[in-house]
């Protein structure tokens, strides 16, 4: 209201002085007027805007969620349809600077001791920014590493399932517990982030075909003895993306999970390079991820116990090329058939004393064939096939209802 | 055992503190106003009252349905008309995005400058690569996020709605500021 006051105050003013310069031109005159009610109005338009900007909650909901149905060749395949995944995130402002970010995430619609659903949180954590260049956050969230794990919701990724390479070797979605720092360098297109984090959990490794994927701990009273780093580098310009990542740490864990691994190291580091470019109708995109992990002969005192015994991962590597192209676009419409080749390659410590050997499933290539439907800019219909060249059972047809806000 | 050393991260820290003065607002109105209408010697402001109708119209032609009032400034140099400089509002993912436009005489955009930005991710729309992109589009131009106007990775919506901000400005400007 204050300004309501200063204006009316400075009119009443310019009012009052114009007998006085009475030398002054109606020309002048009116032209001093014309200021003063351009200063008024500028000032009622302000207002206006503060006033939907005070209006605006600090508080904001959003969400996004998947609905997908899987079709597989193999009659001894169950096929299913799933409500996979429902994600409902909030965020605060506490001020300019201090935020708050989080996503609460149902998957498989029901969780219960009969269901295999899991109620689990994606990310929850702090963020202070101090300048563009500088920001630092805190608590549970994303690590940095390939395109889909900072950027997962339905609609900005081709294909009903999120490609393999960033599931069984980038265990996407992926989060730690932590700190962490971040920004842009500038104008100039770079984006870093740098953190310490907790890190994986070998002691908990009991999926033979997902690499080092079981061991992730998604901060739920994570073992913390062995902690982790991270660094990423991004370099963005319109319609391009460029950048990498690199995650290391020890997963022993002082054998917290499995006195096998008292003492043992064990380090995990992976990292991927990938690319994304748009032009002329076109989406292309590339990664290419690589891992290790260390003492991997003692982890197989771990895995050769599991409920289903396998060889422990010793090397992991994976790497996809994709490319859609957009056939029709009218208004919020958009259809978009996509093609990609996968290729998985995790070799495991074989040992014929515990024997375990290696995986030919962990060799595999699988291409998927597929359209993005878009009705509306957050909302997708898809519609793939996929092939795979060594678990032929896991051939399948797949359809997909996507949706963020 | 974490390999941490804690010493590392002080200059980190004594590095960031100069930038406490910092707020979310990158440019003021004026700033923006100087920055996109150099020549402009006045702004005048035009108190826009947009009727149902005019909603619906530019509605249609945009197709984009938003009942923000936008700011509107006619830039003047020695009384002739050098265009509209418009600030708007849209949400970026979950927060506001205060951004101006500027469009000459002949409804072509000049410019677009991004005044304040709230959220922790998606700020690449900043960058001047980003908004060149808008510079010489007009009524006969899509306007559309991936055809005319590329996306940027991981800003998804904020540049979406950016550009279908722009475009619904380009339209209030055909339909309510040009000159007859």
């Amino acid at each position: 209201m204050h300004r309501f006051h200063r204006t009316f105050a400075s009119l009443a003013l310019a009012c009052a002085y114009a007998p006085i310069v009475h030398s002054q031109s109606t020309d002048q005159k009116i032209e001093v007027l014309q200021q003063e009610i351009d200063r008024l109005k500028t000032d009622v338009s302000r207002m206006r805007s503060e006033q939907r900007r005070a209006t605006e909650s600090a508080t904001s909901i959003f969400g996004y969620g998947e609905f997908n149905y899987n079709r597989f060749r193999d009659s001894e395949r169950t096929s299913k349809a799933d409500l996979r995944r429902f994600v409902i995130g909030f965020g605060h402002r506490f001020n300019d600077r201090l935020s708050f970010n989080s996503e609460l995430e149902i998957e498989h619609a029901i969780a219960s001791a009969e269901d295999s659903g899991e109620v689990e949180m994606e990310q929850a954590y702090l963020n202070y920014r101090f300048s563009d260049a500088v920001n630092v956050k805190g608590g549970l969230f994303l690590i940095p590493l390939g395109i889909l794990n900072l950027t997962h919701e339905p609609p900005t990724y081709y294909g009903v399932e999120r490609n393999e390479v960033e599931t069984r070797i980038i265990p996407t979605t992926w989060r730690e517990l932590g700190f962490g720092m971040h920004g842009a360098v500038g104008t100039s297109g770079f984006g870093y982030d740098v953190g310490l984090t907790t890190g994986f959990n070998s002691g908990k490794l009991d999926d033979p075909n997902t690499g080092i994927r079981s061991a992730h701990q998604e901060g739920s009273q994570a073992a913390a003895h062995d902690l982790s780093v991270y660094a990423a580098l991004n370099y963005q310009r319109p319609g391009l993306l460029l950048g990498g990542g690199v995650f290391t740490g020890d997963t022993g864990q002082n054998g917290q999970a499995a006195t096998a691994l008292r003492g043992v190291q064990a380090r995990l580091t992976l990292w991927d390079i990938h690319a994304k470019y748009s032009v002329a109708g076109w989406d292309l995109q590339a990664l290419y991820a690589r891992g290790t992990l260390g003492d991997p002969a003692a982890v197989n005192a771990v895995t050769a116990a599991a409920a289903t015994p396998f060889a422990a991962p010793r090397s992991m590597k994976g790497w996809y090329t994709q490319a859609a192209y957009h056939v029709y676009r009218r208004g919020d419409l958009d259809v978009a058939p996509f093609a990609r080749l996968e290729r998985i390659d995790i070799r495991q410590q074989e040992d014929a004393a515990l024997g375990v050997f290696q995986d030919p499933n962990n060799l595999e290539r699988i291409k998927t064939f597929g359209v993005n439907f878009y009705v509306h800019p957050q909302v997708v219909l898809k519609a793939d096939v996929q092939r795979y060249e060594t678990d032929r059972t896991k051939d399948r047809f797949n359809l997909g209802l996507g949706y963020m806000f | 055992m974490p390999r941490f050393d804690a010493a590392l991260w002080v200059p980190v820290a004594a590095a960031s503190i100069p930038a406490v003065a910092y707020a979310t607002q990158y440019l003021s109105v004026e700033q923006a106003q100087r920055q996109l209408f150099p020549a402009a010697e006045r702004f005048a402001p035009t108190q826009l009252q947009i009727s149902g109708e005019l909603r619906a119209r530019i509605a249609a032609e945009s197709g984009v349905a938003d009942a923000a009032e936008p700011r509107v400034w006619r830039a003047l140099r020695d009384d002739t008309l050098l265009g509209s400089f418009i600030v708007d509002e849209v949400v970026g993912k979950h927060e506001l995005i205060t951004y101006a436009v500027a469009i000459d005489a002949q409804g072509v955009v000049r410019g677009v400058e991004i005044l304040d930005y709230r959220e922790t991710r998606g700020g690449e729309v900043r960058d001047p690569r980003w908004r060149a992109q808008f510079v010489g589009k007009g009524p006969r131009d899509a306007l559309r996020l991936g055809e005319d106007i590329q996306n940027l990775s991981g800003a998804t919506l904020s540049s979406r709605h950016i550009t279908d901000g722009v475009r619904r400005l380009v339209a209030l400007h055909r339909l309510a500021l040009k000159a007859p």
